[in-house]
């Protein structure tokens, strides 16, 4: 086997080739090619491991430590609640895209849901917020009395409302979007 | 003799603070306590707050003692109520321009010795400091990561709209 100018297989890897010629070459070549292979498989696995699993759990395990995370839980979401579900649920929102330990304590939390269908500021605005009210209602589950407040296109959510319409205690509509459809219609 | 509107407060490290008993019932724990005990001179351990911890209490439960009637009361409403009623001071903001540390230990102490107008505004101190702010800047300020593994960070992709637009 010629040696080739550039070599970037270790000596003990090139020895196996040694002597060999044509047919035998390319098999031995074509066995070493699936080892190879095989091996990079291994460490793409194990590259993929440490990327979702093993370094989100370390940076989990850092948080822990975070002075806020190490108030008991039922202050860190009396806090949460302060931050506004009622007032700014942009705000409140975006708490839960922090940490999984924010996560994950928010969507345990269901008056933080509550306060979040009774919100004084726009909720149920478009299409896309369909969901997230759905979620609120699934989770503000068993909280009863919840005002719930409905603007912009709330259409949609009429159809899937009354599932939890033993639930509200308030309903507030605006009417708002009425005047946009008349608008598109002129 | 000790005087009888005045009791004494010994701190885990043994700091010792001469109180007014009208401000010492400002914490529900101790206000139960002194009742419990009926009229004594002796002195009441808090075991689980430290000096620098309690003369902070100290100094809001002094400070706000012309409004412990109100929050004081029955709770009867519960959170939903102090939600709503929860006012912060400038006074109140000057209080907490502390460490992170010594503000954490004091809404901790607040909750330990039950004085809801200290842990409603302790909290709401936290929560101004974290309205406005972006993930990556809330992050910082509580010395935290972004711990979500790409799969989760796909899913809040989709709440994203949710949380930053408008």
């Amino acid at each position: 086997m010629e040696k080739s100018s550039v070599q970037a297989l270790p000596q003990d890897h090139l020895e196996r080739f040694q002597g060999l010629r044509s047919s035998e070459l390319q098999t031995s070549a074509l066995v070493a090619l699936n080892e190879y292979e095989e091996k990079a498989r291994e460490y793409q696995e194990k590259l993929r491991e440490l990327r979702e699993h093993y370094i989100p759990e370390v940076k989990s395990i850092y948080n822990s430590g975070a002075l806020i995370n190490q108030l008991p839980i039922e202050l860190i979401i009396h806090i949460f609640r302060f931050v506004g579900p009622r007032t700014s649920p942009a705000d409140a929102i975006r708490l839960t895209h922090i940490c999984r330990l924010w996560r994950l304590l928010i969507h345990q939390a269901p008056t933080f849901w509550s306060d979040l269908l009774d919100a004084e500021d726009v909720l149920a605005r478009t299409w896309h917020d369909n969901a997230m009210v759905l979620a609120a209602f699934d989770r503000s589950e068993p909280v009863t009395q919840i005002g719930f407040s409905m603007y912009g296109s709330f259409l949609p959510l009429l159809e899937t409302v009354p599932v939890h319409a033993s639930r509200i205690s308030t309903l507030w509509l605006d009417a708002a979007v009425i005047e946009e459809q008349d608008r598109t219609r002129s | 003799m000790g005087d009888s509107n005045r009791l004494t407060l010994v701190a885990s490290d043994g700091g010792k603070f001469v109180v007014d008993k009208e401000v010492v019932q400002m914490s529900v724990l101790l206000k139960n306590m002194i009742e419990d005990l009926g009229e004594t001179d002796e002195s009441i351990p808090i075991p689980n707050v430290t000096s620098p911890v309690l003369t902070k209490v100290i100094e809001f439960c002094e400070n706000h003692r012309t409004d412990a009637a109100r929050t004081d009361g029955p709770n009867v409403d519960g959170d939903d109520a102090r939600m709503r009623t929860a006012v912060v001071s400038d006074w109140d903001r000057q209080f907490f321009d502390v460490d992170q540390d010594l503000m954490f230990e004091i809404i901790v102490a607040a909750n330990y010795l039950d004085i809801k107008s200290l842990v409603d505004v302790g909290c709401k101190v936290v929560a101004d400091m974290i309205k406005g702010k972006s993930p990556q800047e809330i992050r910082d300020l509580f010395d935290i990561v972004n711990d979500f593994s790409p799969e989760e960070e796909a899913a809040l992709r989709k709440e994203n709209e949710w949380a930053n637009d408008r």
